[in-house]
């Protein structure tokens, strides 16, 4: 189902004292799970260590006035960091695509959810800017 | 429980399953008799996971889409009150659930080579990234119910019904404490219980020190003079019955007492902050408050979520332990647990701020951090038993709770991931 490292095909050998005496007290304990993939440390570490320095950068650059430039940033290396996050930490990069899917869908409808409810803020936007002195408000307030 | 004398069945899988891959073994004692084989079982248990992220995602979707409503329409109100935020305690909470999805991710690779001390282990990490997380998490309300910049009226930017009283900023003796607590790290560990310090230690120079971190400073006409109450816009309109009017009189609170404070150091922050508060508009001014509405539902139910997440990692922890073995730590671990949601919960602002109620805060954070050492040191010694278990819980044949509890915790790091910079980094 899944490609696998000499590494990660040694780890299922080697599987520690506690392993070896399950399989010697449970004849019937077969690796029922089959051969899941098991991250090795260095995609962790190294992923913990990018999503440190896109923490350090998304502080870094509130401390440089980009104007409306400012709020994209942040949130393109935020999406970054979740990808990181979602492909590695939640091991979706070696998972059933299925998954991937459903996560890509909910955020796909938290989308036009947040799209199209702007768009109607947008729209009704003069129907609520605050009056001009002397003029009584109309419309309702969000 | 089938056995191998099971006659196989005409599903291909039960068959399979009990053709045992060569093996000629009865079942996993860990495969639920409604699925064909363990690898349908894990698949099926991973789906069910993702479909239940995926209702997370979409309920913390509404209130990001609240805030995005709130904060196209009302700009100047995010951009002026964010500053009561302090971005580094923000940071550092950051990289701490960073960190602690991390150890998860570690310790699902440990179950899944069957090393249950160093699953034992990230799972203690894990758990205490969460109190470190939460302790942040309650020193920064607790300052914020302080300095009255609470949820709902306990917030000094509260606009009063018509016809109701004041909000209570008035009335808080606490208005010489200053401006917000100050970013230094070392002041910030709630487990210590410094955030008793901050009471005592009120003087006018504080303030100033400290201005640095963020202030929702609100500007003053003449700070020794009373302020005149702003003019109602709508006195004249046909629905002036059913709109609140500014009762609120700007400027006479705690903020503008350290802002005359903080004017005597010349602090250019306050200044900048309070031109912003000038130049909005009227309605804006009223509208400072929904700021600390979102920031507080949104944090607050994200702060739910990562208690609910220690608690299923505890339940792991005790699962991979073992029961055989488990000695003291479900006790010690349900009272350290219930202590530090007892700390959490006085952090509520009628014991926020009396001599005695930060007493009790304290004691509770000295309290919490001793139980959880001593459940720390009681797990350790668990663990190394565990280690000799003849049958551990989780190894390569299973180990699905581990994976789905892990993707819960890493589904609560990824909103925060957002959270972060929605709310405390806007510019």
């Amino acid at each position: 189902m899944t490609l696998q490292t000499p590494d990660e095909h040694m780890a299922h050998v080697d599987q520690g004292q506690s392993f070896l005496q399950a399989k010697a007290h449970n004849p019937a304990n077969v690796h029922a799970q089959g051969h899941t993939h098991v991250v090795p440390p260095k995609i962790l570490f190294g992923t913990f260590a990018a999503l440190l320095v896109l923490t350090v950068i998304t502080v870094a650059v509130t401390l440089v006035d980009l104007g409306p430039l400012n709020i994209w940033v942040a949130l393109i290396v935020a999406v970054i960091k979740a990808a990181l996050v979602a492909l590695y930490f939640m091991h979706l990069r070696w998972d059933n695509p299925f998954n991937a899917m459903i996560l890509v869908c909910a955020l796909f409808f938290v989308a036009i959810m947040i799209g199209t409810t702007i768009l109607d803020s947008k729209e009704y936007k003069p129907n609520y800017d605050p009056p001009r002195s002397g003029q009584a408000m109309s419309g309702s307030q969000p | 429980m089938s056995t191998a004398a099971t006659p196989p069945t005409t599903e291909h899988g039960h068959a399979d399953a009990h053709a045992g891959n060569g093996h000629g073994h009865g079942h996993n004692p860990h495969l639920a008799h409604h699925f064909d084989t363990p690898e349908q079982q894990f698949a099926s248990g991973k789906l069910g996971i993702w479909l239940f992220l995926a209702t997370e995602i979409l309920m913390f979707g509404g209130l990001f889409c609240a805030y995005s409503v709130y904060r196209h329409n009302h700009p100047d109100v995010f951009s002026f009150a964010h500053h009561a935020l302090n971005k580094w305690l923000g940071g550092i909470n950051t990289i701490v659930l960073i960190a602690s999805s991390l150890t998860m991710a570690w310790g699902v690779r440990a179950a899944q080579l069957g090393k249950t001390k160093q699953l034992v282990w990230c799972l203690i990490a894990t758990i205490l990234g969460g109190y470190i997380f939460m302790g942040i998490k309650a020193v920064e309300y607790r300052d914020k119910w302080a300095h009255n910049l609470g949820a709902g009226r306990n917030n000094e930017f509260s606009v009063p019904i018509a016809g109701g009283a004041l909000p209570k900023a008035e009335t808080k003796a606490e208005g010489e404490k200053g401006g917000m607590m100050p970013a230094t790290p070392a002041s910030t560990d709630a487990k210590k219980g410094d955030h008793a310090a901050p009471a005592p230690s009120s003087v006018p120079g504080h303030s100033a020190k400290v201005e640095h971190a963020g202030h929702t400073a609100r500007p003053a006409a003449a700070t020794s003079q009373p302020i005149a109450a702003v003019a109602d816009p709508n006195a004249g309109s046909p629905d002036a019955s059913l709109i609140r009017p500014p009762a609120y009189v700007p400027g006479s609170g705690i903020v503008a007492k350290s802002r005359a404070a903080a004017d005597a150091h010349h602090e250019v922050h306050v200044d900048r902050a309070a031109d912003m508060y000038l130049k909005m508009g009227h309605l804006d001014q009223q509208r400072v408050y929904t700021f600390f509405q979102t920031y507080f539902v949104m944090t607050g139910l994200h702060g739910i979520h990562v208690l609910v997440g220690m608690a299923l990692i505890f339940w792991i922890l005790l699962r991979a332990v073992g029961r055989p073995h488990r000695g003291w730590v479900l006790p010690l671990g349900m009272l350290s647990l219930t202590a530090f949601l007892f700390y959490l919960l006085l952090i509520l602002p009628r014991n926020a701020h009396t001599t005695a109620g930060l007493g009790v805060l304290a004691t509770t954070g000295w309290v919490t951090l001793a139980l959880f050492g001593v459940w720390f040191v009681v797990a350790y010694m668990r663990a190394k038993a565990a280690r000799m278990a003849p049958q551990p819980e989780f190894g390569p044949e299973y180990f699905t709770p581990v994976d789905l509890v892990g993707l819960y915790w890493h589904i609560v790091d990824l909103i925060w991931i957002f959270l972060f910079p929605l709310l405390y980094l806007i510019h």
